[in-house]
C-alpha cells in the first residue's frame, strides 16, 4: 500500500514511476477536494507515462446541469481530462483508456483513489 | 504479476445509509418522488466489471474489446422508491415502507447517519434530484453482460446480502430522529 498525499503532484509522479505499474484505475474519492485530487492524479498519470487507464465515473453526469447538479457535472470535466490524453502525443497515457459510468450504488459508494497494476 | 497498490480515503454509503430507519421504523426514506425510477447497481458488479477490464490484455494494452470504451453500468431493474421497499420486504420477511421525504429532510438523515464528507452527501442529494427530474429512468447493462458474461445483481440480491443490516429490531419502537420528520 502506497499512501497518496494530495497536493504534491511531483511526488505522485515519482511514486507511480517507481512502482513500475503500467495500468491505473482512477476512482474519484469521497472527499471535499475530490475534483482537485482527481485532476492531480490524472495529471500525474500522464506525466508518469502510464498507458492503460480505467477511470470510474458516474452515471447521470451527462444529464446533470452545471448549476443544479454541479458535483455530478464535474465528472464530465474529469472524463474530458482523461479522454484528452488520447490526442496528446507527449504521453503514452490515453493509448489504452476505458471509462465506466457507474450507476447509483446500492450499498457502498466509491472509496479508493487509484490502484495500480 | 505486478503488485496492486491502492489508496483508500473515505467511504460513502447509499441504501445502507437507511439501515437504521429500516431497523427501527420499517421505513426507507428517500427524496426521489413517488413515480420516478432508478436502477441501483451493486458495488460488487462495478468491481467485477473493473476487474475484467483491468486484467484484460490485448496488443495495445487493455483487451481490444474494452479499450477506448465508455461503458454505462446501472443495475438491471428500474424501481420506484416503493418498489425498492417492496423488494426489501419480500426478502426480509417484514414490512418496509417507502417514504418520499423532502431534500431538507434527506440532508438531515444523511448527516445523522453518515461519516462521509459533506461533499459526498451533496453528491447523493444531487443524484436524487436527477431521479426527481426523470433523468434516471433507464437501465444500461449491455456493457456488463458483454464484458463479464454474467447478469448484474437484482435489488432482491442486494437485500439478501445485507439482510442483517435491514431487519427490523423489536416491535418497531421509534428511537430514531426520523420521528421528527413531518408525516
Amino acid at each position: 500500500m502506497i499512501p497518496h498525499k494530495p497536493g504534491r503532484e511531483r511526488d505522485m509522479v515519482k511514486t507511480l514511476k517507481d512502482s513500475g505499474c503500467d495500468t491505473v484505475c482512477l476512482i474519484p474519492p469521497a472527499h471535499k477536494d475530490k475534483f482537485d485530487i482527481t485532476v492531480e492524479l490524472i495529471s500525474a498519470t500522464k506525466k508518469a507515462d502510464i498507458p492503460n487507464v480505467l477511470f470510474i465515473s458516474t452515471a447521470g453526469c451527462d444529464v446533470a446541469e452545471r448549476d443544479k447538479q454541479p458535483h455530478l457535472r464535474q465528472f464530465i470535466d474529469l472524463e474530458c481530462l482523461v479522454m484528452a490524453a488520447k490526442g496528446d502525443g507527449s504521453t503514452s497515457t490515453g493509448h489504452s483508456p476505458c471509462i465506466i459510468r457507474a450507476g447509483f450504488y446500492a450499498e457502498v459508494g466509491s472509496s479508493a483513489t487509484c490502484c495500480l497494476l | 504479476m505486478l503488485p496492486i497498490i491502492g489508496v483508500r480515503l473515505t467511504v460513502s454509503q447509499n441504501l445502507l445509509l437507511y439501515a437504521p430507519q429500516a431497523q427501527n421504523d420499517g421505513i426507507l426514506p428517500l427524496p426521489v418522488g413517488q413515480s420516478h425510477l432508478m436502477a441501483p447497481v451493486a458495488l460488487g458488479d462495478i468491481s467485477q466489471l473493473a476487474a475484467y477490464i483491468l486484467t484484460g490484455q490485448g496488443q495495445n494494452g487493455f483487451d481490444d474489446r474494452h479499450r477506448g470504451q465508455l461503458m454505462v453500468c446501472t443495475g438491471p431493474k428500474l424501481c420506484t422508491g416503493s418498489q425498492i421497499a417492496e423488494a426489501a420486504s419480500k426478502v426480509l420477511g417484514s414490512s418496509m415502507e417507502f417514504e418520499d421525504i423532502s431534500e431538507a429532510e434527506a440532508k438531515k438523515v444523511l448527516k445523522a447517519q453518515s461519516e462521509s464528507d459533506t461533499s459526498e452527501l451533496q453528491y447523493l442529494i444531487e443524484y436524487y434530484s436527477l431521479v426527481r427530474e426523470g433523468k434516471t429512468n433507464y437501465i444500461s447493462t449491455t456493457a456488463f453482460v458483454n464484458v463479464t458474461g454474467a447478469h448484474p445483481q437484482e435489488p432482491e440480491d442486494f437485500f439478501k446480502t445485507y439482510q442483517e443490516s435491514f431487519v427490523r429490531k423489536g416491535g418497531g419502537e421509534d428511537r430514531h430522529a426520523s420521528k421528527k420528520r413531518k408525516a
